[in-house]
């Protein structure tokens, strides 16, 4: 089973992600929920605000899509809940506000649909979380939206599960590009200098680069300097910086700027975590091509990809090939098409007898 | 008049001191951001208010950790008091607005437990009223749980479609249990949460196996893969049709409880209201009580007389910022009456901090909290006003021209038992005529009820007939004599160490020098300039 699989590493909370719309976020999230009633796991759902593709295209209503069953703890907006005419006991309500109402937990006692709009923020979701464990759930599913904001849940949740569709191209090339990219920023891998990572942490609102240096020097720079005209930064500090730390977002500009105040020599640079890395699939490259590490303080877990082979205009394309060529990319993670009830098979390398 | 305008509020750093008061519910803020001063015609009720937050300080130090309990339950606490008013004309609530109101019979039910426990129940105005048979009504078949549900208990009607539904919902998963089943043995895996099971083209015996299983239906079909949906057509149909209607049956039963429910809290709501006033004073006085507990404020004393008298006093601001740079504070201790007090002394001698710790500490009594001083005693004032050179008042004007306006709003009002602090009046002008200027204003307002403290460096006004004079310490020069500083060692740290802010009273004239050179020369004005200023102050003194 594809959450047995997940549940192995002894994750409580999954946060559902999408690389588009329509790749199969809503199909993942309840074949979760229905493998966790399976297992008779206490299960709670929410979601990250209130997904763009939960309204139906047509009328611009809102589509109940996720299956609830008694015993299920749901938390969304309290209008939701009160017009989706489930029976429920209403078991607290978190005082977190949507336009929606005020975000409720409650105890579903009936079978049925349900719209989930939870908190908009991933602090939010990390209070709730607290909150919930208070109740006894063994497992919580966070169904994160598409857009950079909601990819704040799976820095709450202990894992993640990455959603793959030919909505986001249907060149497959195209596809495969952007998903590698997808995972190189994602699965970026944790700054291990602890002491940095503490200096890092607890760098200034108004500072945007902290760079160390191999004598242990700091060095910072603030905000304006770095945004200031061209050629005229205060960024000497960087020249011999061994580990520089770009506070809030990592884009191309910024690093642009970091590039053209620091010497040769390789440096590695850190990102607070993958959702602050806005780094295009060129700038990757030109960092692999400098030898520049790119680390975070924070990194995500990823558990598994799954892959939906709709198209909203074009149709379907083949599963089979397209599990195998996103199966290929993401190796090791486990790769799905849920629908179909497959899990990508590397091939198997020859195996040669020992002498 | 108000009591206290903005301006002056911030200036005297009141402000700043009410903020750090921090109820921990909206309610407790509500009353803290609509509190008023109490005013001379209140007293009794200022009295009050005095003895209630100097009870809840004594309770708070004697037992520290006792108010945690109550504090977690006051931070749960909502503003609900929209809902009951809805409640009260008449709506129906939903669900979640009835949770709303169980939860605050809980909470205060919880408050008063603590409060009896602790023993701290008289703090409260009147004793709290918890509402028992509204809470009973919330939680009927609901086993004493704080969460809320429409439970069986409510209805027989609605006991009885529930029992239905269920039955229901549970056959329609037995059949799709059965039909889970054979997608299995058919395709090795079960129906989606769509009722949907979707294989490859080219598995061929899943295919044929699927297709023998009865109700389900190929929906989709493309070169790679074909859906099938289970489609009850017999029981499963039936099932769904009657399940849709003992759904209808079961929510109009849930409305008709949610209705007589929302009437039993419409019935309750004036009870209901003053729950949430109480708990919401109780949350304001522990926050008060924490403020003062922590500053060591003392409650003040009212007078008989028109009078003000300080002992000890200090200002919560400035004592931290002298603490945190390692100097010692010097408190303020002194006696007003209705008329003129005219404060003199060195520049740096704390004339500005004497205004505004007056003025603090009167502001910080008026809107009953206790105050930081060893004693304090006063007749509350109608209003207070203060001037003071970081003043901003009406934007783009010359600060003379500030201090004119300020003198033209408040002379009208000297008549009334108010309290007007004024720094430097009429110095930034030529001495001459700003001297001028602020005897002329003195004279006016020193037979007048209001009490003026005003601070300056001329020496004519504490000369005025009726006029009282204070005067500070200035710098001690025989501890200077002691020990000798090299000028290269002065600074502002030294500077402070050796001025004695101590105020004294003093005879009408003698102002004593105001060290303005000697200050200048401390904080490193370039020598030549310094050596100029002290050959003209030599010729003027023999000139004179």
């Amino acid at each position: 089973m594809f959450l047995a699989e997940i549940l192995e590493n002894h994750f409580h909370s999954v946060a559902i992600i999408g690389m588009a719309k329509n790749t199969g976020k809503t199909y993942t999230f309840n074949q979760l929920v229905l493998e966790g009633q399976k297992l008779g796991l206490k299960l709670a759902v929410t979601s990250i605000g209130l997904d763009g593709e939960e309204r139906d295209s047509l009328h611009g209503h809102l589509k109940p899509r996720i299956q609830v069953y008694p015993g299920l703890i749901a938390v969304t907006a309290k209008a939701l809940l009160v017009q989706s005419e489930l029976d429920y006991e209403v078991l607290g309500a978190t005082g977190v506000a949507t336009p929606l109402g005020e975000v409720v937990l409650a105890r579903v006692l009936s079978r049925g649909k349900l719209v989930l709009a939870g908190p908009g923020s991933g602090w939010e979701l990390a209070a709730l979380k607290e909150e919930l464990e208070a109740v006894g759930v063994d497992l919580l599913l966070v169904d994160g939206a598409v857009d950079r904001r909601s990819l704040s849940a799976p820095l709450v949740t202990d894992t993640a599960v990455l959603t793959v569709g030919v909505e986001a191209a249907w060149d497959r090339a195209q596809l495969l590009d952007k998903l590698r990219h997808w995972l190189a920023v994602l699965t970026l891998p944790a700054l291990e200098d602890a002491a940095a990572s503490r200096a890092f942490k607890h760098a200034a609102e108004h500072v945007k680069l902290v760079a160390l240096a191999a004598d242990g020097s700091v060095h910072h720079v603030e905000r304006s300097q770095v945004y200031a005209a061209e050629g005229s930064l205060a960024l000497g500090g960087l020249a011999n910086a061994e580990l520089i730390y770009a506070r809030g977002m990592l884009t191309d500009a910024v690093l642009t700027r970091i590039l053209s105040a620091v010497g040769p020599a390789s440096f590695t640079l850190v990102a607070s975590d993958p959702t602050a890395v806005f780094l295009s699939a060129g700038s990757l490259n030109l960092l692999a091509s400098r030898q520049v590490r790119l680390r975070v303080l924070q990194p995500l877990h990823l558990s598994a990809v799954t892959v939906n082979p709709f198209h909203s205009r074009y149709g379907y394309a083949e599963p089979a090939v397209l599990l195998d060529d996103v199966g290929r990319v993401v190796h090791p993670l486990p790769c799905f098409d849920l629908r179909l009830g497959v899990r990508y098979r590397p091939p198997k390398e020859e195996i040669h007898a020992l002498p | 008049m108000h009591f206290l305008d903005a301006e002056t509020r911030r200036e005297l750093g009141f402000e700043a001191i009410w903020l750090r008061i921090r109820p921990v519910s909206p309610l407790g803020r509500a009353l803290q951001r609509e509190a008023q001063a109490f005013l001379p015609e209140q007293k009794a009720e200022l009295e009050d208010a005095w003895h209630r937050l100097e009870q809840a300080v004594h309770c708070l130090r004697r037992q520290p950790a006792a108010g945690e309990g109550l504090l977690h339950s006051l931070s749960q606490l909502k503003d609900i008091s929209g809902i009951i008013a809805r409640s009260a004309r008449g709506e129906t609530l939903d669900d979640v607005e009835l949770y709303e109101v169980k939860k605050l019979l809980h909470l205060a039910e919880e408050v008063q437990g603590e409060l009896h426990r602790l023993g701290w129940a008289p703090l409260l105005p009147v004793p709290l009223d918890v509402c028992t048979p509204c809470r009973e009504d919330l939680s009927v078949g609901q086993g004493g749980e704080l969460s809320f549900y429409l439970a069986d208990a409510y209805d027989e009607l609605l006991a009885a479609a529930r029992r239905r539904r269920r039955f229901l919902e549970e056959r329609l998963a037995e059949l799709r249990s059965r039909v889970d089943a054979q997608v299995w043995a058919a395709a090795g895996r079960g129906l989606s949460s769509e009722d949907e099971i979707t294989v490859s083209s080219r598995d061929q015996s899943a295919l044929a196996e699927l297709e023998k299983v009865p109700d389900l239906v190929r929906i989709q079909e493309t070169e790679g893969f074909v859906t099938f949906r289970w489609v009850d057509r017999g029981e499963g149909a039936q099932l769904r049709g009657e399940l849709a209607a003992v759904r209808s049956q079961e929510e109009e039963r849930k409305a008709a409880v949610r209705a007589e429910l929302s009437r039993v809290v419409g019935a309750h709501a004036p009870r209901l209201l003053r729950i949430l006033e109480i708990l919401g004073f109780l949350d304001f006085l522990l926050a008060k009580a924490r403020f003062c507990l922590e500053m060591q404020g003392v409650k003040p004393s009212l007078a008989g007389e028109e009078c003000l008298v300080i002992r000890g006093g200090r200002h919560l601001l400035v004592e931290e910022e002298v603490r945190q740079a390692g100097g010692v504070y010097c408190p303020l201790s002194l006696e007003l009456r209705p008329g003129v007090t005219v404060i003199t002394g060195p520049n740096m001698g704390g004339k500005t901090v004497t205004l505004k710790t007056i003025g603090l500490l009167v502001a910080m009594a008026q809107y009953g909290l206790l105050v930081p001083a060893q004693s304090m005693t006063f007749k509350p004032r109608r209003f207070l006003r203060a001037h003071l050179p970081s003043s901003q008042g009406m934007p783009g004007l010359s600060r003379f021209a500030r201090e004119v306006f300020f003198v033209r709003e408040v002379l009208p009002y000297s008549g009334e038992p108010g309290l007007i602090l004024l720094d430097e009046l009429a110095q930034s002008t030529s001495p001459g005529e700003g001297a001028a200027v602020a005897q002329a204003v003195v004279e006016r307002l020193r037979a007048a009820p209001a009490m003026t403290v005003l601070a300056t460096h001329y020496s004519c006004l504490t000369q005025i007939e009726g006029v009282v004079h204070y005067r500070v310490r200035g710098l001690d020069k025989e501890q200077l004599q002691k020990e000798v500083l090299p000028l290269s060692a002065w600074n502002l740290e030294a500077l402070q160490r050796f001025m004695d802010y101590t105020l004294e009273q003093a005879a009408p004239g003698d102002v004593g020098p105001s060290d303005a050179v000697f200050v200048a020369e401390a904080l490193g004005v370039e020598p030549g300039v310094i050596a100029r200023a002290k050959a003209l102050q030599r010729s003027e003194d023999g000139g004179q």
